[in-house]
């Protein structure tokens, strides 16, 4: 056993002034170097952070040590309080803003996150000069949450950060023009939630500001979209649409990234894909919704410009979407790369899709199917050169095996079976070695050299 | 290939031999090796034994294993680190947790730096009225009342 030194020289080695009190009784933090105790604070709301102001005189500016201003002012969730004891509270997060930021003089900052109503334009002004305060003072990330009717102008500070990093904006805001000398010359990641650009603004002038972006995330949850994402450096894209009205008159989507190596797309099925420029796609994944308001949507520019791909992960929404694009006509594309390919279907459409993908991927090794449920078993499926085979959500039912035992035939080159029994459903020894001897029957009949595996 | 050792000596005398890769996480020891402050036994005039030996702990549950097939910790091993960071933060008392917060931001191993201060501030601060935190940090209250008040006043928004 290791020996130590006795509490009071351990206290006393860092701080000579320490209160001698007796054991049990002495204070057991203030005595840590301020810095230190601004991190610790930095990892609250920082309305708590400050209240550690009242617990002791040496508290009393401690907090504005923080590096992290996390800053919510959601008074307008909170209809219990009347309307003139709202303003005053509005009111006070006001000056507690200035204040702390008035203490805070130059020190470097982190990040600011602010959630803030703005109905006046002297709220919109005192926001202008927060965020000019900590882009000033090198801040590497700004997440702001705006509620507001009016549009929203930021400043332009905020758009020629040197130090910037990480952007996210919301939500439900029409900005006004941007900048046209957009620079952000650090800026990797970018978070949109339901912002109305002025016309041209996302791609003309905010994208290529953003020389390094490498990650970019635009969602999107009422009318009026971007219609277009460009940027020549994003690696990353998520985009996430959600917003089933009046279709008919848009005219498409276009994705123009041609360093993209992840894409995550849900939107419904448009009219045209006009430009698919995404040469160095790797892995997509999508989630594309059929909607009764655009009959015959065409998805044949997005199909074929993901032809590159390596790993293709498809929901049943889209299944049943670009299943019925391809008997309207969409010519499915040679999926040259494809290696890996995560299929979901709860429809007899759906699963009309997956002979065809299958034919048109050359060297698909693994395939990976969501639910055998909703398997209809009237589409016969050649597995060709698949060589793993992988269902998630097995129950293990007699109908389940019935539908496994119709997908292996003719798999030649199959070395795996593995299933996976989902957390719900509840399984013992016996049920999962059942289910192991079951499936290894008829993964032997199909495939000798076939090896079986169930996961729970 | 034999691994090279580290000998580490705490404020009180106490000596830990450990391999270098453990030692390493620490940003501060690749500086005083440099310096060569002492030929072969590095002193930290900082830190006693029962806290080294914590950190060492910690080190060398955290000590990345270069070898093997090179693929670093996989997502389930992270998970284990993670539980495994909980246990050893929860067995600790008050007076070894602030200790350790100080060894790890002298020593400069980020991870454990933020391990503890995202400890203190869930555990001590979090849900808690400023009376009660007063009294799980043991906090002497040496405002008046009206200076309490005035204080009260000047972030009057932190209290509403």
């Amino acid at each position: 056993m290791i020996s130590s030194g006795t509490f009071e020289e351990e206290i006393s080695s860092v701080c000579m002034d320490a209160k001698k009190l007796g054991p049990g009784l002495r204070d057991a933090i203030s005595w840590l170097p301020q810095e230190v105790l601004g991190d610790i604070l930095s990892l609250l709301p920082t309305k708590l952070a400050a209240s550690t102001s009242v617990l002791s005189k040496k508290w009393r500016n401690v907090f504005a040590l923080v590096d992290n201003l996390d800053l919510d002012d959601s008074v307008f969730l909170r209809p219990e309080e009347g309307k003139l004891r709202r303003e005053e509270i509005r009111e006070s997060f006001r000056s507690f803003v200035d204040r702390t930021l008035a203490l805070q003089r130059g020190y470097p900052i982190k990040k600011l996150s602010l959630d803030y109503c703005i109905f006046e334009d002297s709220e919109m002004a005192s926001m202008s000069r927060w965020i000019c305060n900590v882009v000033e003072r090198g801040v590497l990330e700004v997440d702001l949450s705006i509620w507001t009717n009016f549009q929203l102008y930021l400043p332009s500070e905020l758009f020629t950060s040197k130090t910037l990093v990480k952007l996210t904006l919301g939500t439900e805001i029409g900005l006004g023009k941007i900048p046209g000398d957009v620079s952000l010359p650090a800026l990797k990641s970018l978070f949109i939630n339901t912002i109305f650009f002025t016309y041209g603004d996302l791609c003309g002038v905010l994208l290529p500001g953003c020389p390094v972006l490498e990650e970019l995330s635009v969602r999107h949850v009422e009318e009026g979209k971007p219609f277009c994402i460009s940027s020549r450096s994003i690696k990353k894209l998520s985009v996430y649409y959600d917003f089933e009205a009046d279709l008919s008159y848009l005219g498409g989507m276009s994705f123009d990234a041609p360093n993209l190596v992840s894409l995550d797309y849900r939107d419904y099925a448009l009219d045209e894909y006009p430009q698919v420029n995404l040469e160095s796609l790797v892995e997509a994944k999508l989630d594309i919704h059929y909607s009764k308001s655009n009959k015959r949507p065409d998805l044949t520019g997005l199909i074929t410009g993901m032809s590159n791909i390596e790993t293709l992960h498809l929901s049943p929404a889209s299944a049943d979407v670009i299943s019925r694009c391809v008997k309207h006509g969409l010519p499915l594309p040679m999926f040259n790369n494809l290696a890996s390919l995560s299929f979901g279907s709860k429809n007899q459409r759906g699963w009309k899709l997956l002979p065809c993908l299958l034919k048109q991927s050359p060297k698909l090794e693994t395939l990976i199917i969501q639910d055998l449920n909703g398997y209809t078993g009237d589409a016969t499926i050649p597995l060709f050169k698949v060589k793993m085979l992988h269902v998630l959500g097995y129950g293990g039912t007699a109908q389940e095996l019935q539908h496994l035992k119709s997908f292996l035939v003719g798999s030649e080159c199959l070395e795996l079976v593995r299933v996976e029994i989902p957390e719900c459903v509840e399984v013992d020894n016996g049920k999962l070695l059942q289910t192991l001897g079951d499936l290894m029957a008829v993964v032997g009949a199909a495939a000798s050299k076939c090896k079986a595996e169930v996961a729970d | 290939m034999s691994k090279k050792n580290i000998v580490l000596k705490s404020s009180n005398g106490i000596i830990f031999e450990v391999e270098e890769a453990v030692a390493l996480q620490s940003e501060t020891i690749p500086y005083m090796i440099e310096d060569d402050c002492a030929n072969d036994t590095i002193p930290l005039a900082n830190v006693t034994g029962d806290i080294l030996a914590l950190v060492i702990e910690y080190c060398k549950k955290h000590v990345v294993v270069a070898d093997g097939d090179g693929g670093g910790s996989s997502s389930s091993s992270q998970e284990d680190l993670k539980n495994w960071d909980a246990q050893f933060m929860n067995d600790l008392d008050q007076s070894k947790i602030f200790n350790l917060l100080l060894a790890a931001d002298f020593l400069n191993i980020k991870t454990l730096f933020d391990l503890t201060c995202q400890f203190v501030a869930d555990t001590m601060i979090k849900g808690k009225s400023v009376e009660e935190v007063r009294r799980t940090l043991n906090i002497e209250k040496d405002y008046t009342s009206e200076e309490e008040a005035k204080a009260r006043q000047e972030n009057e928004w932190a209290f509403k």
